[in-house]
């Protein structure tokens, strides 16, 4: 069988018993490891601000619909200003901050000697760049972006609110919130977030931090069936 | 023939006059093709109970029941129809459950992964006698997403060539980084920019050279050839092209090209009318984007006019709708 997966649309992946895969078996080519995820985050949202760009995402590492790992952290800082965040598969989100930080280290020292490196990546113009890249190499730069389940709940949040002269506080206020709204909604969003600022200064993620969430209103606890034993919702 | 019923039916059943179906004569046979569906959806998908209560309600009060879905599955021996080219043998292991009495869960399908993105968008050349047009718009979306809202399509290659590329946005970028890296080897060894002909052809070899993973991208390639003139060619994702008067491509082709065809090569007219010039073909260009941007959802945000003459590229915006 062909391992460049891509053309042949009926090739599934199948475990050593012949069967479908689920979710958390090894496949046996090891090319095909990530065509299918298994370890997923959800939403990171990113946006400037008046001084640069902040990033936000959960720190829940979903295994299938199981909320598997909840302390992982899906922002990572490369070189000196520089901050990625990410969701889909999270082995692959490690694998590519390694490399990222390998490049890093290579392009300080080419840039000066090997002793004295210099700062990886500087800001080449002073401007703030949030810029968006998927899986496929879908790549643009905008004022505001949200990958996942955020770019259908977060991103109408962010239309309606954003405004470019934010502050610091404004930005991360409205990142909460779209984290907020995915967590009500989306079964793989988690109430625990962390949110990196890169700026001027450089780059700083904050430590994981609850966010408020409330499932108190009446809608979702009155009864509405007659028969007595089930909760309503809206 | 007698009635609505088609003569293969050769039982009696009183038959719905619309829909054929047979008429239920009663809740028993309700309850009974309730079960069936709920034994064939069952079958079909893993979100569902094992056991389902049915309620039988009539003018003589409420009767409930409960059945075991797995066990009348497996008492009726019904399997769910394959699609033909799917292995049979792999079918009846996902609908049945293994030694252990267990069924295999599936991994979901829609999460497979494709090299390949659609993200919309329509761009179109007009070649005039010296001078071409190239208007694109600048919307990047992906299925019902718009990714972003301002995202050029056209990448100025020479002082007089630009190319304009849809369908994969990743793909596209690929192709013009190299594309513009050949421009710059070639700059080097020949000391001069080299002619939109020699791109060209340049462009086709590269494309066939993916023959077999092709760069997903639908090209219009514009600028004024060594004679002076306006030039415009078309391709395919794979590399096939040709020298037009004028071409379009992406999600909204289809439309603008029966416009182009009408407008600029003057066909089915029954009013004889002048040619147009440089700025009623711009006009035009504009007019049909924005009449693209009404009927298709992948086109809109912006568009971008690059007019290419003696003068050089001069590239301009104007506003579609953000719908």
């Amino acid at each position: 069988m062909c391992s460049s997966c891509s053309l042949h649309h009926r090739r599934r992946d199948l475990n050593d018993r012949g069967r479908a895969m689920a979710p958390g078996q090894y496949s046996m080519d090891a090319k095909q490891h990530t065509m299918s995820p298994v370890v997923t985050g959800a939403t990171v949202i990113g946006m400037k601000y008046k001084d640069g760009v902040i990033l936000a995402a959960d720190t829940l590492a979903s295994y299938g619909n199981e909320a598997r790992y909840k302390d992982v952290c899906r922002l990572k800082k490369i070189g000196d200003h520089t901050l990625l965040g990410a969701g889909g598969e999270i082995s692959d989100f490690q694998y590519l901050g390694d490399l990222l930080d390998e490049m890093a280290d290579e392009e300080a020292c080419d840039a000066r000697s090997v002793l004295v490196p210099a700062p990886p990546f500087p800001l080449q113009d002073q401007a703030p760049h949030l810029m968006y890249v998927d899986h496929q190499g879908t790549a643009f730069e905008e004022d505001f972006v949200a990958t996942g389940f955020g770019m259908h709940l977060g991103i109408p949040l962010l239309r309606n609110n954003w405004k470019p002269d934010m502050s610091l506080d404004e930005a991360k206020a409205l990142a909460t919130k779209c984290l907020e709204v995915c967590f009500y909604r989306d079964c793989k969003a988690y109430c625990k977030i962390q949110i990196g600022v890169c700026a001027g200064a450089g780059v700083e993620i904050g430590p994981p931090t609850p966010i408020n969430h409330f499932w108190g209103h009446t809608a979702w606890t009155e009864n509405r069936l007659e028969d007595g034993d089930s909760t309503g919702t809206w | 023939m007698g009635g609505r019923v088609p003569s293969f039916h050769t039982d009696n059943t009183p038959r719905s006059k619309f829909s054929n179906l047979p008429v239920l004569p009663n809740t028993l046979k309700c309850r009974a093709i309730f079960q069936s569906v709920l034994i064939t959806s069952e079958q079909r998908t893993l979100r569902m109970l094992d056991v389902v209560s049915v309620v039988l309600a009539d003018g003589s009060g409420e009767d409930r029941e409960s059945f075991d879905v797995l066990a009348e599955a497996s008492a009726r021996s019904w399997h769910p129809p394959t699609d033909s080219d799917e292995d049979p043998e792999e079918v009846r292991r996902r609908h049945e459950p293994d030694e252990d009495g267990k069924f295999w869960m599936q991994a979901p399908t829609e999460h497979r992964w494709s090299p390949y993105a659609d993200n919309g968008g329509t761009c179109m050349g007009v070649a005039g006698e010296d001078f071409v047009v190239v208007a694109a718009d600048t919307r990047l979306s992906q299925g019902y997403s718009i990714h972003t809202r301002d995202c050029s399509k056209v990448t100025q290659l020479t002082d007089k060539c630009v190319i304009a590329s849809c369908g994969m946005k990743a793909d596209a970028i690929t192709l013009h980084k190299h594309l513009k890296a050949r421009m710059v080897m070639y700059e080097h060894q020949h000391r001069k920019q080299p002619s939109v002909t020699a791109i060209a052809q340049m462009l086709a070899t590269t494309l066939y050279y993916k023959r077999f993973f092709p760069y997903y991208t639908f090209n219009v390639l514009c600028g004024i050839d060594d004679e002076g003139k306006g030039a415009v060619y078309h391709y395919d994702a794979i590399g096939s092209f040709e020298r037009v008067p004028y071409t379009t491509s992406g999600s909204g082709s289809s439309l603008v090209m029966s416009v182009l065809d009408a407008q600029i090569a003057k066909g089915n007219q029954t009013i004889d009318t002048p040619a147009l010039d440089k700025r009623g073909i711009v006009e035009l260009c504009k007019d049909v984007l924005s009449s693209v941007g009404e009927r298709d959802i992948h086109t809109g945000d912006y568009g971008e006019i690059f007019l290419i003459d003696a003068a050089g590229v001069s590239p301009t915006r104007f506003d579609l709708k953000l719908d």
